[in-house]
C-alpha cells in the first residue's frame, strides 16, 4: 500500500530522555542491524529458537515468582505448613497426657505416624486454596491479560502454573511434614512413649503427605482455570474430593464396596496413611492423581477455547 | 509491522470488528482512532491472541503473535493499566513477565528507570495512581525492547507532564524504526502524536490516511477581529470565499492569516485578533464518524421541541 509519511508533529522529542537503550542487557541479541535502518523483525530475522520444554520451564519460573510475590499465596503456604506441624504436636501431646492406658492394638508406629499426619485434613483446605487463587487471582485482578501476552501458548501457561504450584506445595509441605514427625517424636519420647517406626513406611508417609497436598492444589488450579471464580473453584474442590465420596453411602452395598477404594477420599488418603486399608498407597495415589489430571486437562481445554 | 487481514470478531449479535484489513507500518506513529466501541481495543486483543477472531488473521512480524517464541520481544502492548495484581510489587510484576520471556533482571531495572518508577518499584501496584499504573503498563510494554509497540489509550489518567512524556516516547520509538500503534478516541490528542491515522467506526475501516493528508483534506478558517468590524467585513468580503460573524470577530474561509493581515495593514485597519483555526481536523473526524457513534447523547432537535410545544 502507498502511504506518505507526514512531517513529524513533535520533532523536538526525538532522542529525548525517553529513548530506550537498545543495546541493554537482556535484550534480544538475535535481532541484528540497527533498527533505524532495518526496522521491525521481518522475515529472516528470527528470535532464538525456544522449544516447548524451555517455554514451559520459563513459564514455571515466572509462575513460581508470582506465587512467592503475593501475600495471599504466601499466607496459604504458611497456613498449610502450620496446620501440619501444630496439629501433629497437639496430637502427640494428647497421646502423652491421656489418662487411659494406650490402646494395645495400636503399635508405636501407628501412634507416631498417626499423629504426624493429623494436620493433613486441615492443610488440605490451605493447599486447595493456594491452587485456586494462584489461578483465579489472575482473573480477578486482570493480570491474566498481561500473563497471556507474555505466554500466549495457553497449554504452556497451564503447565507452567501447575509446575509452580506443585513445586511450592511439595517443598513447603515436605518441610512441614518432616517438622511434624520430628515434633511428634520429641513430644512422645519426652513422655516415655515408644517411637520406633519402620523407616520405609515413615518415609512414605512423610513424602505421601506432601504428594497428596500437591495433588489437592492441582485440583484447585484445574477448577480455577475452569471457573475463574475463587468461591466457585474452592467449592468445587471440596465438592469433588470431600462431599462426593461421602455420598457413596447412598449406593447399594455391593456397588459401594467395589467403588469405595477408587473414590477420591479413600484413594487420596492411602499414600499418607500409616496403614491404608482399602487400596495400596501408590495405587491409591495414582487414582487420586488421575482425578487431578482430568480436572486440570478440562481446565486447560477451557482456557484454550475461551477468549480472555 | 502489523498486518491485519479481513479480521472479524463478533460477541453475540454485536460485530466488534468487521472485515478489517489494514497494515500498520514501521517508523511512524499510527493513531488508531474511533469513537468508544469502534473496535480499537478488540482489534488489539485480536492481534495479541487474547481473543479468537471469527475470521481473518493478524500477523506481527510475519506471523501470528502466539507463534513467536519470545513474544514480548516482538510486541509490547499496553491494553489495560489495571492488568496488574494490586497486591504485587511493581518490580515483581515486571520480573515475572521478564522471566517468562527469558529477559534478564537488568532490563527490569532499566524500564523502571525509563518510565520514572524506579523509586516506587517496591510499592504494591494497588497503591499506584492511574497515571503510575499507566507508566507501569508502558514499562511492561517496553520490557522486551520490541520492534512493535501497541498502546491502548496510553495518556488516560496521566498528568500534563506524563502526557508530554508519552508523546516524546512514542516519537522516539517511531524514529528508531519501530511500529507504533496508539489508540485514542480524541482526534485532538492524535493530531499531536500521530503521523498516520487509522480510523474505525463500528468495527469497519473508515480511513487509512496520513495526518498531513487528513489536514489537507479539511479546510480551516481564520478568526479575525478589528476595531472597525464593518470596515473589515467589507474589506475581506471580495477576497474570501466566506465571511461569517463569529462573536465579536469574523470567521474567514479561503484566506491565509498573512493575506488577511496584509489587506488590513494596507487599508489602515487595526487588527486586535488574528487566529488560524484548526478545529476543522476535529470536524473532519466527527463528520467521518458521525454515523458510526455507538452511544450518542440524545440532543433534542429544535423542530421537535417546537412541535411538542404546539
Amino acid at each position: 500500500m502507498s502511504r506518505t509519511t507526514a512531517p513529524s508533529v513533535a520533532p523536538t522529542a526525538a532522542g529525548g530522555p525517553g529513548r530506550p537503550a537498545r543495546t541493554a542487557a537482556g535484550v534480544a541479541p538475535a535481532r541484528g542491524g540497527s533498527p533505524a535502518t532495518a526496522p521491525a523483525a521481518g522475515h529472516g530475522v528470527r528470535p532464538p529458537a525456544v522449544g516447548t520444554v524451555t517455554a514451559v520451564r520459563r513459564a514455571a519460573r515466572a509462575e513460581l515468582l508470582k506465587v512467592l510475590t503475593l501475600r495471599s499465596t504466601r499466607a496459604a503456604v504458611l497456613v498449610a505448613m502450620i496446620s501440619l506441624v501444630v496439629l501433629a504436636a497437639f496430637m502427640a501431646v494428647g497421646s502423652v497426657v491421656q489418662e487411659a492406658p494406650p490402646d494395645p492394638s495400636l503399635s508405636a508406629a501407628d501412634v507416631v505416624l498417626g499423629a504426624t499426619v493429623s494436620g493433613v485434613t486441615l492443610a488440605f483446605y490451605a493447599a486447595a486454596t493456594l491452587g485456586v487463587i494462584a489461578v483465579t487471582g489472575e482473573y480477578a485482578s486482570g493480570t491474566i491479560r498481561s500473563t497471556l501476552a507474555a505466554v500466549p501458548r495457553r497449554g504452556v501457561l497451564v503447565a507452567g502454573k501447575a509446575l509452580a504450584v506443585v513445586t511450592v506445595v511439595l517443598a513447603s509441605t515436605l518441610v512441614a511434614a518432616v517438622l511434624a514427625l520430628v515434633t511428634v517424636r520429641l513430644v512422645l519420647a519426652s513422655g516415655g512413649v515408644p517411637t520406633a517406626t519402620d523407616p520405609a513406611v515413615t518415609a512414605r508417609v512423610v513424602v505421601g503427605t506432601a504428594l497428596h497436598l500437591s495433588v489437592v492444589a492441582l485440583v484447585g488450579s484445574g477448577f480455577g482455570w475452569l471457573l475463574h471464580s475463587t468461591a466457585g473453584a474452592i467449592a468445587s474442590v471440596v465438592g469433588l474430593l470431600v462431599v462426593l465420596p461421602a455420598l457413596a453411602f447412598l449406593l447399594p452395598r455391593p456397588v459401594a464396596d467395589v467403588v469405595r477404594p477408587f473414590l477420591p477420599d479413600v484413594a487420596g488418603a492411602a499414600v499418607y496413611q500409616p496403614v491404608p486399608d482399602l487400596i495400596g498407597p501408590w495405587t491409591g495415589f495414582a487414582v487420586f492423581a488421575a482425578y487431578a489430571a482430568v480436572v486440570l486437562l478440562a481446565g486447560a481445554a477451557a482456557v484454550r477455547r475461551r477468549d480472555v | 509491522m502489523i498486518e491485519i487481514r479481513d479480521l472479524t470478531k463478533r460477541y453475540g449479535s454485536t460485530t466488534a470488528v468487521d472485515h478489517l484489513t489494514v497494515t500498520i507500518a514501521p517508523g511512524v506513529v499510527t493513531g488508531f482512532l474511533g469513537p468508544n466501541g469502534a473496535g480499537k481495543s478488540t482489534t488489539m486483543r485480536l492481534v495479541l491472541g487474547l481473543d479468537r477472531p471469527d475470521s481473518g488473521q493478524a500477523l506481527v512480524g510475519g506471523r501470528p503473535y502466539a507463534r513467536h517464541e519470545e513474544p514480548l520481544r516482538q510486541v509490547g502492548a499496553l491494553l489495560d493499566a489495571r492488568a496488574v495484581h494490586p497486591g504485587r510489587r511493581a518490580v515483581d510484576h515486571l520480573r515475572t513477565l521478564a522471566a517468562s520471556n527469558g529477559i534478564g533482571p537488568a532490563r527490569v531495572r532499566e524500564v523502571l528507570e525509563l518510565v520514572g518508577l524506579a523509586d516506587v518499584a517496591r510499592s504494591r501496584a494497588g497503591t499506584f495512581s492511574l497515571g503510575m499504573g499507566q507508566r507501569l503498563g508502558i514499562a511492561a510494554a517496553l520490557l522486551g525492547d520490541p520492534p512493535v509497540v501497541m498502546l491502548d489509550e496510553p495518556v488516560n489518567g496521566l498528568d500534563p507532564d506524563g502526557i508530554i512524556w508519552v508523546r516524546r516516547l512514542l516519537r522516539s520509538l517511531a524514529d528508531e524504526g519501530r511500529t507504533v500503534l496508539v489508540s485514542s478516541h480524541l482526534m485532538s490528542e492524535m493530531a499531536l502524536i500521530a503521523d498516520h491515522l487509522v480510523i474505525l467506526g463500528r468495527g469497519r475501516l473508515l480511513a487509512d490516511v496520513s495526518l498531513a493528508d487528513m489536514i489537507a483534506s479539511t479546510s480551516g478558517h481564520v478568526r479575525v477581529a478589528a476595531t472597525q468590524p464593518d470596515a473589515l467585513h467589507s474589506l475581506l468580503r471580495p477576497h474570501a470565499t466566506l465571511v461569517t460573524p463569529d462573536g465579536d470577530a469574523l470567521a474567514v474561509t479561503g484566506m491565509g492569516t498573512e493575506q488577511v493581515a496584509r489587506l488590513a495593514h494596507d487599508a489602515g485597519l487595526l487588527l486586535v485578533e488574528l487566529t488560524p483555526v484548526h478545529a476543522s481536523l476535529e470536524e473532519a473526524y466527527l463528520r467521518l464518524t458521525q454515523h458510526d457513534v455507538e452511544y450518542r447523547a440524545a440532543v433534542p432537535d429544535p423542530t421537535d421541541l417546537r412541535s411538542a410545544a404546539a
